[in-house]
């Protein structure tokens, strides 16, 4: 390269605005959000959920098939899922087969009879 | 915090397979830059790590760090033996970095430390990430196998069983390479494929031009927070980045210099992709089709072959593993030729919103490329644009296919994200060539033509969506980008949301004047946002609602970047006329008000039901075009049910009732000719469709059945009222009522979370026009879907209703009536919930529920409101059911309900 020409600067110029765009993902408070306690709670994980979920796997076999009720959607299956691999998670509509049926974020009342309390919520074996 | 051992353990084994990697690239990058090479390393180590794990397993060996590294030592032992015999060719000599390389080197090296910290600082924990390739990666690592069940367990149908499995293999070998499983040392892995990517374009970069070259777009790969931030880590875009860059980059060197090393590479890259996701499978296609349509390309055939072999390999393998799951979220028949009439105005409306608010908000990026794309320099590396164009055509066509086709464009800006390290290539290619005074590459032909299409597709591509955006709804481009109450806010909730929030609305906040709106900012973005606003229960379907005021997905936006944007008010010049509400009345002020008397409810035995007789007074016939309901309570009824008698006996029963009105649990209790309108909690009035209308015979009297709860407030009085709006254009068809229930009675078991109901009406007796319909469930209610099952056996779904609430009952108008043949049955299915799960549950513990009129008690079915031919305006007294079809009888069933 021996001198800019117009057209140099111009695309310097142009892959400088991209980049500086793309360094907005680096700025203070993205970093901050992006390391803060409290982003996994933010990004999907609810951490009593998490809890009540490895309360579920310590009280179950490896082999045991979980229907999960949370109230809520598909997601939260999703995640029990994983949190309890490698046992058989299932959603609601499954329940007829899951001999273990595991009950997140109920009224706060006792868990039936035959239940065992977990951390926000209980875990019942048909 | 990240473990320390584990995170030792996982990176011994990951720098192992590195080195393994190293020596098994020399079959392949012995002739490129030490960049590529060591991306090739990387990426080759972790395919024998995956490679290696998954012939143990399939052997019935679960691989543990003495099996993997025993495969290590194998594989070094045969590199060191083949290395005597095939001695390496000395790498060219580079000149030295120049100042710019080194400090453009120095800041991508920050970049990518970062995200390396980030990752494992933050582990992985994304949901898509958990509930995709961690959920596999973990069964593997804690079973030592790969179950059958991941491919054919419909309750695994979130975890896409069709994936390929090279991101959950290699996840599992590095955990089982080291003993542990820690998510945060996990993290790892997406670290070397990341740092791969980094590498091989700062490397093919310095290769093809210049060290400051490679520098500059290790930098912009670096950067390239999509891949970490718009998704998360830990999800396939990071590998499949990788893939493309090591396909694409050996796709360039095969156009440029076909040999057996780049064939090997091309395969090999082809392996990356398509064992990383399906999108890397059709890139792989992409690349094979270019490369075959090509002009003067040498050796087409064996290159795109070499691209095929494995694309065409990882997709057997899903058809052939998979069994029975649906593939969530994604309807792959829309792909077919049948369906693209269906496809192509999803297709557009995602590319409307994709330009309209990504590009707009990404503007400096995008006019980036633009502007480089069109100054630059013609060079080999643009002969990837068109894969890259159409990788990203397709993201648009999968995010049109989706369930819901806006709900996609997130997903669909993180997946291009996978393609912007390959773009780099290009771009930087071109600013290079055109830096230089003296080109690498000569120029070619194809330079002028991409930098035309490049221009126009910048600046007529945006204007033209632009266009029709404002043509969709009130937000504009230039809206979106830069959003104020005036110009932007104040529109959407006109038309969306002032109907229930104005003063005086049943909604408890007014958002029409800028101040009471900018109180209520935060709260406004994160109930659009979580789509709690507008209410609206039923998915759509094949026929449209006239009254969905769901959101577009450019207004939601609109919403949630003038809140979080500071919420400015804008200029007042810019803000529409104001609406007009008059009174309370919905629909404006109407022809007849019917007043009910002030009565005042005794909960003392429990929910209550009350007629109240309201005299219409009408000399004449009339025909009414709409009719609506304003509670006096409206927070403890449940809901109001509207009849016309013609006879007498309402008054009879209401005279010898104390107080006003009369008990009518179960129904009116006089012979009523015909339903006249309803109201239930969230319901909203409308005008019927143009020539229909509902009858009133003169002298004929509106019992209002009134179902108070006490379930739901404060004991108040109550005083409704009814407003009559009466036809003025011609009537053609009158309105009737019925309805398609479940078979009563029913029981729904204690604890039971997914109790089903059916039901059925019909066959027709006369073609009819269906125009509205309500469904209506109690408290443990949670899905409805009515169907219309067609003469010809074909069905067609009317309602689906996935999230009920009691709270918020809609009568459900189609934009047009739906045609119903004589001879069609309407069936109905329903789920509910009686288990503690459900937060709406009466009753802790669960106890068996049975069909019945109070709120503790259940109902299932859909109102539904059409005209039907030879029903019409001279005849009357056609309210019955009879009348228009026969019942078709069937047993209670319980269970799972079917889905359509």
């Amino acid at each position: 390269m021996t001198r800019l020409s117009l057209r140099g600067l111009l695309v310097l110029v142009a892959l400088a605005a991209a980049a500086v765009y793309l360094a907005k993902d680096f700025a203070p408070d993205r970093i901050r959000a992006r390391w803060s306690p409290t982003n996994a709670s933010a990004s999907g994980i609810d951490l009593e959920y998490a809890r009540f979920l490895d309360a579920v796997a310590a009280a179950t076999p490896r082999d045991a098939t979980v229907c999960v009720l949370s109230g809520s959607g598909g997601e939260t299956v999703g995640l029990a899922a994983y949190r309890l691999a490698p046992r058989r998670v299932v959603g609601p509509e499954l329940y007829a087969s899951a001999p273990w049926v595991a009950v997140y974020r109920r009224k706060n009342a006792p868990a039936p009879p035959g239940a065992a309390a977990m951390p926000g919520g209980f875990l019942q074996k048909k | 915090m990240i473990g320390l051992l584990p995170a030792a353990a996982v990176l011994a084994a990951l720098l192992v397979a590195i080195a393994c990697g190293w020596v098994l690239a020399r079959a392949v990058a012995a002739h490129l830059s030490r960049g590529e090479r060591a991306a090739w390393a990387a990426a080759l180590g972790l395919l024998l790590l995956a490679g290696a794990s998954g012939a143990l397993v399939a052997f019935g060996l679960v691989p543990g760090p003495k099996k993997l590294g025993a495969i290590a030592l194998a594989v070094l032992g045969a590199a060191a033996l083949a290395r005597r015999r095939d001695r390496l060719a000395p790498l060219p000599l580079r000149p030295r970095a120049t100042p710019a390389a080194i400090l453009l080197g120095v800041a991508a090296l920050l970049a990518a430390a970062f995200f390396a910290v980030t990752a494992v600082r933050t582990g992985l924990y994304g949901t898509d990430a958990l509930a995709i390739w961690m959920l596999k990666a973990r069964t593997i690592f804690e079973t030592g196998r790969i179950p059958a069940r991941l491919f054919s367990d419909p309750a695994l149908a979130l975890s896409h069983p069709g994936y390929p499995m090279l991101v959950p293999l290699t996840v599992a070998s590095a955990a089982m390479a080291a003993r542990a499983w820690d998510p945060r040392a996990l993290a790892l892995v997406y670290v070397v494929w990341q740092l791969a990517t980094i590498a091989a374009v700062a490397g093919v970069l310095s290769r093809r031009c210049s060290r400051a070259a490679g520098a500059a777009g290790a930098l912009l790969a670096a950067l390239c927070g999509a891949l970490w931030t718009a998704t998360s880590v830990g999800t396939a875009e990071i590998p499949l980045a990788l893939g493309v860059v090591l396909a694409g980059t050996a796709f360039l060197d095969w156009l440029d210099r076909p040999s057996a090393p780049v064939l090997l590479r091309l395969l090999l890259g082809a392996a990356m992709c398509a064992g990383a996701k399906p999108e890397g499978i059709v890139f792989c296609a992409i690349l094979a089709a270019c490369l075959v349509f090509r002009r003067g390309a040498r050796l087409r055939l064996a290159g795109a072959a070499a691209l095929l072999v494995p694309a065409a390999a990882s997709f057997w393998i899903s058809r052939a593993l998979v069994r029975g799951v649906p593939h969530a979220g994604f309807d792959a028949s829309l792909l077919a030729p049948a369906r693209w009439p269906e496809l192509l105005p999803r297709l557009r409306e995602v590319l409307v919103h994709l330009v309209s608010a990504e590009v707009a908000d990404a503007w400096p990026l995008a006019a980036g490329v633009a502007l480089v794309l069109l100054v630059g320099a013609a060079s080999v590396a643009d002969a990837l644009i068109l894969p890259l164009v159409l990788q990203a055509g397709w993201y648009s066509v999968v995010s049109a296919a989706s369930a819901d086709p806006i709900a996609g464009i997130g997903p669909l800006a993180g997946r291009a994200a996978a393609l912007w390290p390959a773009a780099v290539i290009v771009l930087v290619s071109r600013a290079a060539g055109a830096l230089e005074t003296r080109r690498r590459e000569p120029g070619r032909a194809l330079g002028p033509a991409l930098a035309g299409a490049a221009l126009a597709l910048a600046v007529l591509v945006p204007i033209a969506l632009g266009r029709s955006l404002r043509a969709a709804g009130p937000v504009t481009v230039a809206g979106l980008a830069r959003p104020t109450f005036h110009a932007t806010v104040e529109p959407i909730l006109q038309a969306r949301c002032q109907g229930c929030h104005h003063a005086g609305g049943i909604a408890p906040i007014a958002l029409v004047r800028y101040g009471e709106t900018l109180e209520h900012a935060a709260q406004v973005a994160a109930m659009v946002e979580s789509r709690r606003m507008p209410p609206w229960k039923a998915s759509a379907g094949p026929h449209p609602f006239a009254n969905d005021p769901t959101l577009t997905w450019a207004e939601r936006e609109a919403l949630v970047r003038w809140a979080r944007r500071g919420a400015p008010e804008g200029r007042p010049s810019d803000a529409p006329p104001p609406r007009t509400f008059s009174d309370g009345w919905a629909l404006g002020p109407p022809d007849l008000v019917l007043k009910a008397p002030r009565f005042t409810p005794d909960f003392s035995k429990g929910d209550l039901y009350q007629c109240f007789v309201l005299p219409t007074n009408l000399d004449a016939d009339a025909w009414v075009s709409a009719v609506e309901v304003r509670p006096g309570n409206a927070a403890m009824m449940h809901h109001a049910l509207l009849y016309v008698e013609e006879g007498a006996t309402s008054l009879e029963l209401d005279e010898t009732a104390p107080g006003p009105g009369y008990p009518c649990f179960g129904g009116p209790r006089a012979p009523v000719t015909d339903s006249f309108g309803e109201w239930a909690p969230g319901m909203q009035p409308r005008r019927y469709p143009p020539g229909v209308a509902r009858f009133l015979p003169r002298k004929s009297r509106i019992v209002m059945q009134v179902h108070y709860s006490a379930l739901f407030g404060d004991v108040k009085p109550d005083e409704s009222e009814v407003g009559v709006y009466f036809a003025k254009d011609p009537v053609t068809r009158r309105l009737l009522s019925n309805d398609v229930r479940s078979y009563a009675p029913f029981t729904l078991a204690a604890g039971d979370p997914a109790a089903g109901l059916w039901g059925s009406f019909g066959p027709l007796s006369s073609r009819a026009e269906l125009v509205a319909i309500l469904p209506h469930m109690h408290l443990l209610g949670r899905t409805m879907t009515v169907t219309a099952r067609m003469p010809d056996g074909s069905r067609q779904k009317l309602v689906d209703v996935n999230d009920w609430d009691l709270r918020w009952q809609r009568t459900y108008y189609f934009e047009k009536p739906v045609v119903l043949p004589a001879g069609t049955f309407l069936e109905l299915s329903a789920s509910f919930d009686n288990s503690l799960a459900n937060p709406r549950n009466p009753t802790d513990p669960p106890k068996d529920v049975h069909f019945g009129e109070m709120t503790t008690d259940e109902m299932c079915m859909a109102l539904l409101f059409w005209t039907v031919d030879g029903k019409n305006p001279g005849e009357k007294n056609a309210f019955f059911r009879g009348e228009v079809c026969s019942p078709e009888k069937g047993p209670l069933r319980s269970g799972v309900p079917s889905r359509q």
